[in-house]
Order: C-alpha cells, then structure tokens, then sequence
C-alpha cells in the first residue's frame, strides 16, 4: 500500500493516481506544480500538509486510517474540504451525468425502454442523494460548526453519531446502476457515449465512497472526542 | 469499392436461416427485404406459429422473429438450446412478452443487423438470460418489485420469511443489485413485471 509522505513531488502523486486530481482541486490546487513536494505545494497554496496527506491518503488507499496525523488540525478544515466535495458534485459531477444519460439516449436507435428505466432510476438517485448532501450542509456542519466555535450554544439533543446514517444507500445505488447498465443494456446504444457515462459513474462512486471514509473514519472520530470533552457526550 | 466486405459476406455459413412469424404480410415482406439486404441467410415466413413444423427448428443458427410471446416458443427452445427468438414489438404500448431481445416497427436495418448478430455470435446468452434466476426467485423478484414486504411474501407463496430472505440474498447476489429500486428496474427491463400496469416513476 503506498502511502504519500510530504517529500513525494506532487506530480508523482497524480502519475500514481489520476483520480486524485479533483481532490487537490478542492483545496485550490491547480496543475502545473513542476517538480515541487507536496510540503513546497502546500506551503505555496497555505494549505496544512497534514491536513492534505491524510486526504488523498484516505483517498488513494480504502484501508487508511489516519490515528497519528489527526491531532494536527481542525475538524472545520474537513467541513470546509467536504463542502467543496458537494460544491463539485452538485455543479459538475450531477449536471455532466445528467448529459451523459441524455446524450446516451438520443443516440440509441430503437425503442431503448431499458435506457428510459435507468434514467428514471437516475433521476431518483440524484434526489435521493441531493437530499442527502442537503442535510450535510444544514444540520451536520452547522452542528459541527456550532460545537467548535460556539460549545455553549450547540444542541445536546444531537450528537454526531444521529447523523450521518443514510450513506451506504448512496453508493449502494450507483453501484446498481452500473450492474444495469453492464449487465442488462440492449445493444443498440452508441459504444463510446456509454463508455464515457460508465466511465463517469466509476469515478463518482469511487468518490462518493471516499467522502463516506473520510466523514466516517476521520471526522466522526474527531468529533466524538470533541463531544466527549464538552457536556455533550 | 471495399471487395473484402463481399467476401465476408459469402463467408456466413449457410446453415443458418431465419424464420419470421407474423400475421401480417406487409411485415412479413419488409423484414425480409430488410435481412436480405445484410444477409445471405435463406428467410422462411409463417403467419402463425402452427404453420412452423418442428423440424424445421431443430438444427443451429436458427432466428425466429416474432410478434408472439417468448413464451409460446419455450417448448422449442427446451428442444433446441440454441434458437434465438427476436420479439417484434408491432404497436406501442405493447405489452411486454418476455423477450430477451426486441426490435419494432421502428427499427432500422443497422439495428436490425446489430440484433441478428448478437443472435448468431452468442446464441448460449439467450439460454442464460433465461435462466439466470429460478422460476421460484423470479417470482419472490415480481413481488419485492411491487412493494411487498418479506413478511406479505411469506403469506402469499405460503413459504417463511426466513425462506423469503434467502431467497433474496440469493437474487442480489446472482444480478449485484442490492437495493429495491434497482432490483425493480431489472424486473422492468427483464420483463419480469409488466410495465403497462404501473408507472415507471412510482415504482423506481
């Protein structure tokens, strides 16, 4: 299992893995960091080192538990990263996916009824999942915001553990939606339109349950500690 | 102007033919003309089902298009594993009749060609779509599909719930799909459960 340290040059990070480029995007990465490390990246982008490795260490590696590095920064900047993760797939990942499925069905010929399912169960999914990063951003954060900034004012009818229930469902669905569309679609679709949208939904489950790591296994733990120092735990 | 497309052409093997069963002529005749066009393959036509004789349907290779119910021809198929029946779906809002594949009065002679390929280059998959779930797991599917709960299927197929959970796991574990939305659009593509009862929103 590699595991990135803050002397690995970034570049090397993203030959090792392609994926991660949208990950440092979140933190105002952008390419084209020559052959600098990824402690030099950070310092030039005032980002905490620590704080970037262990995500795209969570990222790059499902068995990753970051125990040794979660001391060294605050669970606001997991808030912050995971806001610019909902940011992504609500302007990008949702609306692209959306088109791809259009543009798929259009060019199918015949009468595609198996194509017009999966849309239907798409357009159920991204409510569903709409819902649930909606949720995130106007209860959890706030309630995790709340704790740090204002420990006197939070709620003690909550903790963190009443949130965050519903993840398993969302991955759960897309991985359902590509099984139908590997498994089951009708021949008569165009080759390189479903390969793009197949394409595009790997990598958006594969994100999605990396946000599901990183809120289980990295903030939730953060702030069951926190919980656990003030009144309410 | 591309002398090597004629030459596969005359590579088909010629003990492959294709039978179309449809009442109507007009059909029947625009098919034909369509294959003939793509393939060298000899086409027979029938109206109904009856007038096929048995042994005509015995050897390999053999495609039948039709307008009637996959299910009318599981006797000829449990005869010979390797027919392929294309369903043609003549009118819209069609019921659905079980076909593992399909065309309409739509479809053009690319997609046509696309279908008929799939037919001779696979013609164990037919066979395997079939039975990829057992009568008695198509049946529990149908019903997880409508909303019933585990406990309501138990009570209908006068089996236990126990039995009923079995079963499922058994389903998701055969088709990867494990939630109920996906698990009902599988029965709706599949044919499993009939689309012109219920609406593909409400139920997905």
């Amino acid at each position: 299992m590699d595991i990135f340290k803050t002397t690995d040059p970034l570049a090397d990070v993203i030959n090792k893995n392609v994926d991660l480029i949208p990950v440092i995007n979140r933190f105002g990465i952008k390419l084209g960091f020559q052959n600098k490390t990824i402690e030099e990246v950070c310092k030039a982008y005032r980002v905490n080192p620590d704080f970037f490795l262990t995500i795209i260490n969570t990222y790059h590696n499902e068995g990753f538990f970051p125990e040794s590095s979660l001391k060294s920064f605050s669970p606001l900047s997991i808030v912050e990263y995971l806001k610019k993760t909902h940011t992504y797939y609500i302007n990008y990942v949702l609306p692209r996916t959306k088109d791809l499925l259009e543009d798929l069905l259009q060019g199918c010929s015949g009468d595609c009824e198996e194509l017009k399912l999966i849309r239907a169960f798409y357009r159920k999914y991204e409510e569903e999942l709409l819902h649930h990063l909606d949720n995130e951003d106007r209860n959890v954060f706030p309630y995790i915001e709340t704790l740090i900034d204002h420990p006197e004012q939070v709620n003690t009818d909550y903790t963190i553990s009443d949130f965050e229930k519903e993840h398993t469902n969302v991955d759960v669905k897309i991985n359902d939606l590509k099984q139908l569309i590997i498994k089951y679609i009708h021949p008569t679709y165009d080759i390189n339109q479903c390969n793009e949208f197949l394409n595009l939904l790997f990598r958006f489950e594969k994100d999605l349950k990396d946000h599901a790591r990183i809120e289980d296994n990295v903030l939730v733990p953060m702030v069951m500690e926190i919980e656990k120092s003030t009144a309410n735990g | 102007m591309f002398p090597w497309l004629w030459k596969l052409k005359n590579l088909q093997p010629m003990d492959k033919r294709i039978i179309i069963i449809h009442p109507s002529a007009m059909i029947r005749m625009g098919l034909e003309s369509m294959i003939r066009q793509a393939f060298d393959y000899p086409v027979k036509q029938a109206a109904t089902p009856a007038e096929i004789a048995v042994n005509d349907t015995e050897e390999e290779g053999i495609i039948i298009l039709t307008n009637q119910p996959q299910a009318d021809f599981s006797a000829l198929q449990n005869r010979n594993k390797t027919l392929c029946i294309i369903g043609i779906k003549d009118h819209p809002g069609q019921k659905k009749q079980g076909w593992t594949r399909k065309i309409s009065t739509n479809t053009d002679a690319a997609e046509l060609q696309t279908v008929i390929n799939t037919c001779f280059d696979k013609p164990e998959e037919t066979q395997e779509t079939n039975n990829e779930l057992s009568q008695r797991e198509t049946e529990i599917l149908a019903l997880v599909a409508r909303g019933y709960a585990n406990k309501e299927i138990a009570d209908q197929l006068f089996i236990s719930t126990h039995t009923v959970i079995s079963h499922r796991k058994n389903i998701t574990e055969k088709l990867g799909i494990k939630t109920i939305s996906g698990l009902t659009v599988y029965a709706m593509i599949n044919g499993i459960i009939d689309l012109s009862q219920i609406s593909r929103e409400d139920l997905i």
